[in-house]
């Protein structure tokens, strides 16, 4: 699931491994997008609010999820297949040719070191699964947010050349009209601190991952890594 | 727990084998070329710190953290099973001393 769900990017490329996929595929709409919203909240101001709100998801980047969901993926199944073929060779040797205390030993090793495989690959699964999701709610926001400031900015530029009128048009003059300079300072200021707030969610999220999505991944856990021994107890 | 009386049968050209089989490719993919291929991640692989937006930055901060922790139990990993390779092939030569000295012990008796 998590290779082929993708939300298309125009200009992505289909392979991160290819090379020429530097990202940024969808920045140049979130700049238009920005300057369309800049431009309303010119002729609608009360939209400052808006500018403020997008200009903070700005410059996100799917492009450059998708490539890391795809590398976390990959990671996965590499480190998954090296537990496994390291336990496969250890089943191969026929008890008839080594048959000791010894390669009960080694053999508790590798079964800690595919377990430690599996945590690993699991964890780099579960990354991916996630970095997915995110890539592609970013570009489904970004496509949304194109054609609602598109409808804005077309209402507001149609209103400057033609005159007032429509629905959107009224309804924005209204909302413009009923927000006075005191309120919409108050409003900006408001949102600034829902925004500090939200800085706070993202660096406590960031926290969690540090602890729930890095199991097999970090060395303190000794992850994937059979643990060294003198030679007399392999 | 290693017991003194437990029977051993070795074969050390099995357990060289086994010890080869962890980094040499000639019986098939190794599992440390399944590691250094896992560790070939896509160019690039960490984010950048804006790569959820401004205020996703703490997010992809952590995300390419994760990125050096993986990298880093990789190269472990490998270093790790070279480790055991070598601890392999010197588990076969003290066999082949210990019986060489066996021999040459009953022979004096």
């Amino acid at each position: 699931m998590s290779d082929g769900f993708k939300i298309p990017i125009p200009g992505g490329t289909p392979s991160p491994w290819q090379p020429g996929d530097e990202g940024g595929d969808l920045r140049n709409v979130q700049y238009l997008t920005l300057a369309m919203l800049v431009f309303s909240a010119y002729v609608f101001p009360h939209l400052e609010k808006a500018v403020l709100s997008y200009g903070l998801t700005v410059p996100t980047d799917p492009q450059l999820v998708h490539r890391s969901a795809d590398g976390w993926s990959s990671f996965g199944g590499g480190v998954h297949a090296a537990g496994r073929t390291a336990q496969q060779q250890h089943d191969s040797v026929a008890q008839a040719s080594w048959q000791a205390p010894e390669r009960d030993l080694y053999e508790q090793r590798m079964d800690s070191y595919v377990l430690a495989s599996d945590t690993a690959s699991d964890s780099a699964q579960t990354l991916s699964t996630i970095l997915r999701w995110v890539a592609n709610i970013q570009t489904a926001s970004i496509y949304l947010g194109l054609l609602s400031a598109a409808a804005i900015a077309a209402t507001a530029a149609k209103s400057l050349l033609m005159g007032p009128g429509g629905r959107l048009y009224g309804h924005l003059v209204a909302k413009s009209a009923a927000a006075s300079i005191e309120g919409r300072v108050r409003q900006l200021q408001r949102f600034l601190a829902t925004a500090a707030v939200s800085v706070g969610l993202a660096a406590a999220g960031a926290v969690t991952a540090e602890f729930t999505l890095t199991d097999g991944l970090k060395l303190s856990y000794g992850a994937g890594r059979p643990e060294g021994g003198s030679t007399a107890d392999v | 727990m290693v017991r003194n009386d437990e029977p051993r049968i070795h074969h050390s050209p099995a357990i060289r084998a086994l010890g080869d089989a962890l980094t040499d490719d000639s019986d098939g993919t190794s599992p440390v070329s399944h590691l250094n291929e896992a560790g070939r991640m896509p160019p690039n692989m960490r984010m950048g710190p804006f790569a959820m937006g401004m205020l996703g930055f703490p997010l992809a901060l952590e995300h390419d953290k994760i990125v050096g922790y993986a990298e880093s139990t990789v190269t472990n990993a490998i270093a790790g099973l070279h480790q055991r390779r070598e601890g392999l092939h010197s588990v076969a030569d003290n066999i082949e001393i210990a019986e060489l000295r066996n021999e040459e012990h009953v022979r004096r008796i």
